[in-house]
């Protein structure tokens, strides 16, 4: 298995105790309501919140003793947290610099036209819309190279169509960079359109896992059926 | 509603006035030409001397005192926090004659000679300043988002890289802001160093002293002069302030 944890940590309502497993290039997501442990639980896979148990391990070697800067797991905030002494160049080189490894151009050219933020980059993150914002933030993610990639609701606060929008960007990551995602959401329809794997948390617990089988075809299907509505919206 | 509107408009008024009307009426009533007197006055420029450089070391040590402080207060839980927090402003309540006194009996107690020297003066300074510099540390560190932190280490950047490339920068204006509001408060200073350290003369005890014996006449060209030194020294910080700002602004957007 690429990517494993289990982890256990006592929280004041209920004890989160949870177990996953993650193939290469997936993307798989955890699906729970409000308070059910989901963002506990990337932080704790992060290596950002401290636990009582934890045992992850990635590609067979055990990270869980490790601080968070040397997990190879990079795990972008439902805030996006960008730097904001910082532009958005400044932001997308951030990882190169912090670990003072040469920017790898190639990785960098790709990023920045993947998530299209090229008449971006000389911006302060401050004068970014919330759909810019989230996408530069995918990008640095990204350029972190990450063998997983936690995302804390990316998809929340933002319009109709930028939703969708971002949808196609979060589709294409685990195949383009070879990274794996596990995305947090409490929105089934999100989760059913991006992952080939659900987990379903509740108190804590993961209940149960489920395989959507939502091909391609049927999404341009739902699509087609209310893109009037997005034009509308847009 | 006219009439709370109008009490508002009109107590506003008042404050500012306040503040404003007694520095205007002591700038226009001085003698154009004591000013000159002033500037030939050896006295008087030693004591500049004296006071900024002990206004400068003081706002600086209290920086450096107030970082690890703030830091611990703001991102920490430990007991007593409270507390301890409540105990940084205790500089701003005791009265400063009372400080002097005090910073005397403890520091003839454990042998460091104060007395009439300029880190007599620097200790009174900085006891009675660092209050400011302390709750602008914690303040600074309370507005980071620790999730930009927690972001940077997970980018790849290592503990220490985090604190001096992401959360510094951050809590700079908050630095600065810190030091400009020590630095003011020490360079009032004269309770403390009338007890601790009457020599070297800094400007306030010089200005007391001339008041004490020649009168009026003599202290307020002094006094004036002090003014608008002081009013230099803050609208160059604010000018400078803006600029830095606007240059970033126009670095970055187009």
């Amino acid at each position: 298995m690429f990517f494993k944890a289990h982890i256990k940590k006592r929280l004041t309502d209920f004890d989160l105790d949870i177990s996953i497993e993650i193939d290469k290039e997936e993307y798989t997501a955890i699906l729970g309501p409000s308070g059910a442990g989901k963002s506990m639980t990337l932080k704790i896979i992060a290596g950002i919140e401290p636990s009582e148990y934890q045992y992850i391990l990635l590609e067979d070697i055990n990270i869980s003793e490790l601080p968070p800067e040397k997990r190879k797991i990079v795990y972008l905030t439902q805030k996006d947290s960008l730097f904001p002494h910082m532009n958005v160049f400044e932001n997308i080189i951030f990882p190169f610099i912090a670990r003072g490894v040469k920017i790898d151009q190639n990785l960098l050219d790709k990023v920045i036209d993947t998530f299209k933020i090229r008449p971006l980059l000389h911006r302060l993150t401050k004068h970014l819309s919330g759909g810019e914002a989230r996408r530069v933030a995918l990008a640095r993610a990204i350029c972190a190279k990450p063998k997983v990639l936690l995302l804390d609701e990316p998809l929340s606060f933002l319009d109709f169509h930028i939703r969708l929008e971002l949808i196609d960007f979060l589709k294409k990551i685990p195949q383009a960079y070879g990274t794996s995602i596990i995305h947090v959401t409490h929105d089934p329809i999100e989760a059913c359109l991006l992952s080939h794997r659900i987990y379903i948390l509740k108190r804590g617990k993961i209940a149960s896992c489920i395989k959507p089988n939502l091909d391609s075809a049927q999404l341009i299907n739902i699509v087609s059926k209310i893109s009037p509505l997005i034009e509308a919206l847009k | 509603m006219r009439i709370n509107k109008l009490i508002m408009v009109t107590l506003a008024v008042l404050c500012i006035n306040f503040i404003l009307v007694p520095i205007f009426y002591l700038l226009i009533t001085t003698e154009p030409f004591s000013f000159l007197e002033i500037l030939k006055d050896k006295e008087f420029w030693a004591s500049v001397q004296i006071s900024f450089l002990g206004a400068f070391c003081s706002s600086i040590i209290g920086l450096f005192m107030g970082l690890p402080f703030g830091f611990l207060v703001a991102r920490k839980n430990f007991p007593a926090k409270s507390i301890l927090e409540s105990i940084t402003f205790l500089p701003i309540v005791i009265p400063h004659v009372a400080v002097g006194i005090m910073l005397l009996c403890f520091f003839s107690k454990i042998g460091i000679p104060i007395v009439d020297t300029v880190w007599g003066i620097i200790v009174a300074m900085c006891f009675v300043s660092i209050s400011y510099s302390i709750s602008s540390c914690i303040m600074g560190f309370r507005s980071v988002d620790p999730e930009l932190e927690w972001t940077a280490r997970s980018l790849g950047a290592s503990a220490s890289y985090t604190f001096f490339r992401i959360t510094l920068p951050l809590v700079f204006p908050y630095i600065a802001r810190g030091f400009i509001l020590s630095f003011a408060r020490a360079l009032s200073e004269v309770g403390a160093i009338l007890i601790i350290a009457y020599y070297p003369k800094s400007i306030p005890v010089l200005i007391y002293e001339r008041f004490e014996n020649f009168g009026l006449r003599k202290a307020v060209p002094i006094t004036s002069f002090v003014i608008l030194l002081s009013l230099f020294i803050f609208s160059l910080i604010i000018f400078l302030e803006r600029r830095s700002a606007k240059n970033k602004e126009k670095k970055y957007v187009f």
